[in-house]
């Protein structure tokens, strides 16, 4: 009953941000905030949340494309969400934004989406200090929302949707 | 009587010279013979001397063959020897962190009594009302009400949080005897420019799954400083795109990114940062590990890549 008193660890961290912990890890180098005991207070967290432009899980309350694939659903749903918050050009967002708070399989998935679009060029991933940014590249937008809306595929989506 | 005609004639001067002729066509014959047979024997010296420096030469050759197996000979003993200590580091490893994992857990449970029998006792019984009764019923209750029971129950969280961090302040010491374990590392420059940075840990490849449905361990909190050290590094040298990856290698964990386009000196100021990290590092100080960073050839960690298999690609 008393964990929730207990200064967070690294994982605990992590865990309240929605990061892998080693993505927590980059932050806090990238911020210069590494402690020395591992250790956070809340208010240290919630404070590397907005530093991190990090944002609130994108998935409460989204309905799930139909779709007899269910790999491909959430593909879907997902480059609809980064269509519909206006990631096309520019900075983009952290490639963890559009996951966080997705069972780890699904964020996996399309973690993996993402990059395969990215190797096929319809998105474009920026690397930066504070990790990876992600956003759909502007000439390719028409094929992206024809992809979200079930019109397409790629190849290399048809591979992942293969399981 | 007619003296006999001793006279020579021109027929006796011609037989004369073919006489000479004969002679010394037999002399020079003899020569000849002579000539070849000593052409024939220095042939054949010189046919048997160039065997024998064809096979000196091929024995020769040999030597460097052998020489680039004793190299290769080398690396995969290192490699094997490097993995063999590892594993077995690892093992102490898991045990010292199983070790703390139980004294954390003992001294949170003790926290309930220290804080009962505190100057915060009342709020503690506050605290464990709230998330007994009041909690589960908060979203029956009208907005208005629930943000004022809400607000007091964090200021009531807030003072029982300063205690537990000011109780918890320092990490849970190991009780258990001095761990020197290594950490190794390589910058892989195939043609003198780095391409792939690698660390390998004595942490279990295991032993960052299901990391959000397990207590934190030392495994864990050491991995995250080589992960320190290793963005530190790059960071420090403009690599700011870096990206680590990590997975299991002879079931130890390694760690590795991409450095493409890395200047030189990546490993050396790698190596400076994984010693700070490892020095600076409370949670290890108080479990009593001491961290080695080791730099090594990157073949001795990822192992020689068969030639025959490099060449088929």
């Amino acid at each position: 009953m008393l964990s929730d008193l207990l200064p967070l660890g690294l994982t605990g961290a992590a865990a309240r941000l929605g990061l892998e912990p080693f993505e927590l890890v980059r932050l806090l180098v990238a911020t210069d905030a590494m402690p020395r005991d591992l250790r956070f207070t809340t208010e240290q967290v919630d404070g590397l949340f907005a530093r991190a432009a990090l944002e609130q899980p994108w998935w409460d309350g989204v309905d799930l494309p139909e779709d007899k694939n269910p790999l491909r659903q959430r593909v879907r749903a997902a480059l609809g969400l980064l269509l519909g918050k206006g990631f096309v050009g520019g900075e983009g967002t952290r490639i963890d934004n559009v996951c966080r708070g997705l069972p780890s399989e699904d964020q996996a998935l399309i973690r993996d989406a993402l990059v395969a679009l990215a190797d096929e060029g319809h998105l474009t991933l920026v690397p930066g200090r504070m990790g990876v940014r992600v956003t759909v590249t502007p000439a390719s937008e028409g094929r992206v929302r024809d992809i979200a809306a079930g019109k397409s595929d790629t190849s290399a989506l048809s591979v992942l949707y293969e399981g | 009587m007619t003296a006999a005609s001793t006279m020579r004639s021109v027929q006796d001067a011609l037989q004369d010279a073919a006489h000479w002729r004969a002679d010394q066509a037999s002399r020079q014959k003899a020569e000849q013979i002579e000539v070849d047979q000593q052409l024939a024997e220095l042939r054949l010296s010189l046919a048997n001397l160039q065997e024998k420096l064809a096979a000196l030469e091929q024995f020769r050759a040999s030597f460097d063959a052998r020489g680039d197996e004793l190299r290769k000979g080398e690396v995969q003993r290192a490699h094997d020897g490097i993995f063999e200590v590892l594993d077995a580091q690892r093992g102490a490893l898991e045990g010292r962190s199983a070790e703390l994992v139980a004294a954390e857990a003992r001294r949170a449970a003790m926290l309930e009594t220290v804080l009962a029998e505190s100057d915060l006792a009342s709020k503690l019984v506050e605290y464990k009302q709230f998330k007994q009764s009041v909690e589960p019923a908060l979203a029956q209750m009208p907005e208005s009400y629930r943000k004022v029971v809400l607000g007091h129950h964090e200021q009531v969280a807030a003072a029982l949080r300063q205690r537990v961090a000011e109780l918890t302040g320092d990490p849970v010491h190991a009780e258990g005897p001095p761990l020197t374990l290594d950490v190794v590392y390589a910058v892989d420059a195939p043609d003198g420019v780095p391409e792939l940075l690698v660390v390998v840990t004595p942490v279990a490849a295991k032993a960052l799954e299901s990391w959000q449905d397990r207590p934190e361990d030392l495994q864990t909190r050491l991995a995250a400083r080589v992960v320190q050290a290793i963005y530190e590094a790059c960071f420090a040298l403009g690599l700011e795109g870096v990206q680590v990856q990590s997975g299991g290698h002879r079931d130890l964990l390694a760690i590795e990114a991409d450095v493409a386009g890395a200047p030189a000196g990546l490993a050396e100021e790698l190596g400076r940062r994984l010693e700070a990290a490892f020095r600076g590092a409370l949670e290890l100080v108080a479990a009593k590990v001491t961290l080695t960073a080791r730099g090594v050839h990157a073949d001795q960690v990822l192992g020689l890549v068969d030639e025959e298999d490099d060449d088929a690609e």
